[in-house]
C-alpha cells in the first residue's frame, strides 16, 4: 500500500512538473565597453538594474510564463533586452505572470529603460538615464550625469550624493521625490507632487497643473528658479542667507511671504496680487506663478 | 427670411388660420364601405374571429401525415445529436464562461481640447495616429494598468479643461499656453511609452 501511494504522490508530482517548470531561468553575460548603451524594454513585472566593477553586462531573468520570449542583442556599445509575449496578452487571467530582469553593468553605462506596469530600480550607475514607466514605480540614483526619469502613475525617485547632475521627473498623478541633488532640476506633474531637496541650484524649472509643489532649496549666486501652477500650490524654502530677487504673481490665490514684504493687489476690480523685491544682495533670480493656487516662501 | 410668430392671434391676421378657415369640415370617402364590413362579419358566423378560423384552415390534414412524422424525427434526431456532443466536450461549454468572466476592455477616451487651446488640427491628427497603435496595445494590457491610463487620461481632461477655461479669460497667458502643450506632450508620451515598450526600444528610432 505505502508502495502504491508512493507511486501516485510521484504520478501526481509528474502531473505538476510542467507547470513548475514554466518559469524560464535565464542567465546572460557579455564583455563591453565601460560607457556601453544599455536598452531595456519590459511590459510587466520589474526591471532591477546595479553597477558593478567590470566592463561586462550580466541579465538574469526570470520568466513566469512559457509564452515570454526574451530578447538579447549585444555589441561592445550597444546592448539591447525586451521581453516579447508572441500573443500580445497581459491581460488574460492565465497569463498574469511577471518578467522580473536583473541585471549589472559598468558605472558608466548609459540606461534607457521602458516599462508598462514594470517596476524600474537603478543603483549606482553613473551614466546618463532615461528611465519611463506607465503605472511601474521609477527609483533611481544621481550623480554627474543627466538622468530623466518619467512615470505616469507611479513614484518617481530620484536620490543624489551630493553631484552635479542634471535632473528631469514628469509624472501625471504620480509623484516625483527628488533629494541630494546639486544643480539642474526640471519636473513636470499634473496632479501628482513634486517634492525636491537641491543644493547648489543653478536652474529649477517646476510646473503642475493641480499638483503640490513643495521644494526646499539651496540657490548659487546665479540661479534661475521658474515654477508654474495653474491651481496647484507652491511651497519654496530657501536656505539662508537668502541672496535673490523675487517676483511672484497669483491670479486669484494666496501669497505669503515670510521676508516681510506684502503682496499687492494687480487691480481695484480682480482678485489678483504680485510681489517683487529684492533679498539680500540679490543676485539669484525667482519666479513663481499661479493662477488660483497658493505661493508660499520662506527661509526656513 | 419669413418668420410666423407664435400665440393666439385673430384668424384674419394669421395666414396659417386663415388657411385652415379654408378647408372642408367634413371629409366624404370616395366609396362606400359598409357592405364590405357588413359581409366580413356575417361571415364570422360562429362568433369568432376570422383570423382564427384561418389559422384552422391552414392546418396540417391527415393526407400530410407522413410529412409531420419526418419533421418530427429530424427534430428528435437534432435534440439528440446536441445532447450528445454536450455530454462528449465538455471544454466548449466551460470556455465561454470563462471569457465571460474577463472584464471588458475599457474604452480609451483621448483628451479633448478646448477652443482656447490653440491645439492645431495637425497636431491632433498626429495625435490621432498614434491613438490607433496606442489601442491596439492597450488592450492586452493587464486590467490594472489599464484602469491607471484611463484614469490618468481623466487627470489630464480635467487639466485640459481647467487651462482652457483660464486661457478664455487671459488668452495671451504664456504660462497657460505652455501648461497646455505640457499637457498635450504628456498625453503623447503616455501612447509613446504603451506602443513602444510593446514594440522594442530600438524600432523606435
Amino acid at each position: 500500500m505505502r508502495i502504491r501511494n508512493t507511486w501516485l504522490a510521484a504520478a501526481i508530482l509528474a502531473a505538476a512538473a510542467p507547470q513548475a517548470t514554466a518559469q524560464q531561468n535565464i542567465t546572460k553575460r557579455v564583455n563591453v565597453a565601460p560607457d556601453v548603451t544599455v536598452e531595456v524594454s519590459n511590459v510587466q513585472g520589474s526591471v532591477e538594474i546595479a553597477a558593478w566593477d567590470r566592463n561586462e553586462v550580466e541579465l538574469v531573468a526570470e520568466l513566469e510564463s512559457d509564452k515570454d520570449e526574451l530578447e538579447f542583442e549585444a555589441t561592445e556599445r550597444h546592448v539591447h533586452i525586451e521581453v516579447d509575449r508572441p500573443d500580445g496578452r497581459y491581460g488574460h487571467h492565465s497569463d498574469d505572470e511577471n518578467a522580473i530582469l536583473k541585471l549589472r553593468v559598468p558605472k558608466g553605462a548609459r540606461l534607457v529603460a521602458e516599462t508598462v506596469s514594470a517596476g524600474i530600480t537603478v543603483t549606482g550607475v553613473r551614466g546618463e538615464q532615461n528611465l519611463e514607466s506607465v503605472s511601474g514605480e521609477v527609483q533611481t540614483q544621481a550623480f554627474d550625469a543627466q538622468v530623466s526619469a518619467a512615470s505616469v502613475s507611479g513614484e518617481v525617485t530620484v536620490t543624489g550624493n551630493g553631484g552635479k547632475a542634471g535632473v528631469s521627473t514628469e509624472n501625471v498623478s504620480g509623484r516625483s521625490t527628488v533629494t541630494g541633488i546639486r544643480g539642474d532640476y526640471q519636473g513636470e506633474v499634473v496632479s501628482g507632487q513634486i517634492r525636491a531637496t537641491i543644493a547648489g541650484v543653478e536652474n529649477l524649472e517646476l510646473n503642475s497643473v493641480s499638483g503640490e509643489i513643495d521644494v526646499q532649496a539651496e540657490l548659487t549666486p546665479d540661479a534661475q528658479v521658474e515654477m508654474e501652477t495653474v491651481s496647484g500650490t507652491i511651497t519654496l524654502r530657501i536656505k539662508p542667507p537668502v541672496n535673490a530677487d523675487f517676483d511672484i504673481e497669483s491670479f486669484s490665490g494666496d501669497i505669503e511671504n515670510c521676508f516681510g514684504q506684502k503682496a499687492r493687489d494687480t487691480s481695484k476690480y480682480t482678485p489678483g496680487s504680485e510681489l517683487s523685491f529684492t533679498q539680500g544682495s540679490g543676485g539669484a533670480r525667482v519666479e513663481l506663478q499661479t493662477l488660483s493656487g497658493s505661493i508660499s516662501i520662506c527661509d526656513r | 427670411m419669413n418668420t410666423i410668430p407664435f400665440g393666439p392671434r385673430n384668424p384674419p391676421e394669421d395666414p396659417l388660420l386663415a388657411k385652415s378657415a379654408e378647408l372642408p369640415k367634413e371629409v366624404e370617402p370616395s366609396r362606400d364601405l359598409w357592405p364590405g364590413i357588413a359581409a366580413r362579419l356575417a361571415a364570422d358566423k360562429w362568433g369568432r374571429d376570422p383570423f382564427l378560423r384561418q389559422e384552422k384552415v391552414t392546418s396540417p390534414s391527415f393526407g400530410r401525415w407522413p410529412l409531420a412524422l419526418a419533421a418530427g424525427f429530424l427534430v428528435a434526431s437534432v435534440s439528440a445529436l446536441l445532447t450528445w456532443s454536450l455530454l462528449r466536450a465538455p471544454e466548449p461549454a466551460v470556455q465561454p464562461q470563462v471569457a465571460s468572466t474577463q472584464a471588458p476592455v475599457t474604452e480609451v477616451v483621448p483628451v479633448s481640447y478646448g477652443p482656447n487651446s490653440g491645439v492645431t488640427a495637425q497636431e491632433l491628427l498626429a495625435r490621432d495616429e498614434l491613438l490607433v497603435q496606442f489601442r491596439e496595445k492597450f488592450a492586452t494590457l493587464r486590467p490594472e494598468t489599464r484602469d491607471a491610463i484611463v484614469k490618468n487620461l481623466a487627470i489630464m481632461q480635467a487639466a485640459a479643461d481647467e487651462i482652457d477655461a483660464a486661457l478664455a479669460k487671459d488668452p495671451a497667458s504664456g504660462m497657460l499656453k505652455g501648461m497646455l502643450a505640457g499637457t498635450y506632450k504628456q498625453e503623447l508620451q503616455l501612447y509613446s511609452t504603451v506602443v513602444t515598450s510593446r514594440d522594442g526600444l530600438t524600432r523606435r528610432t
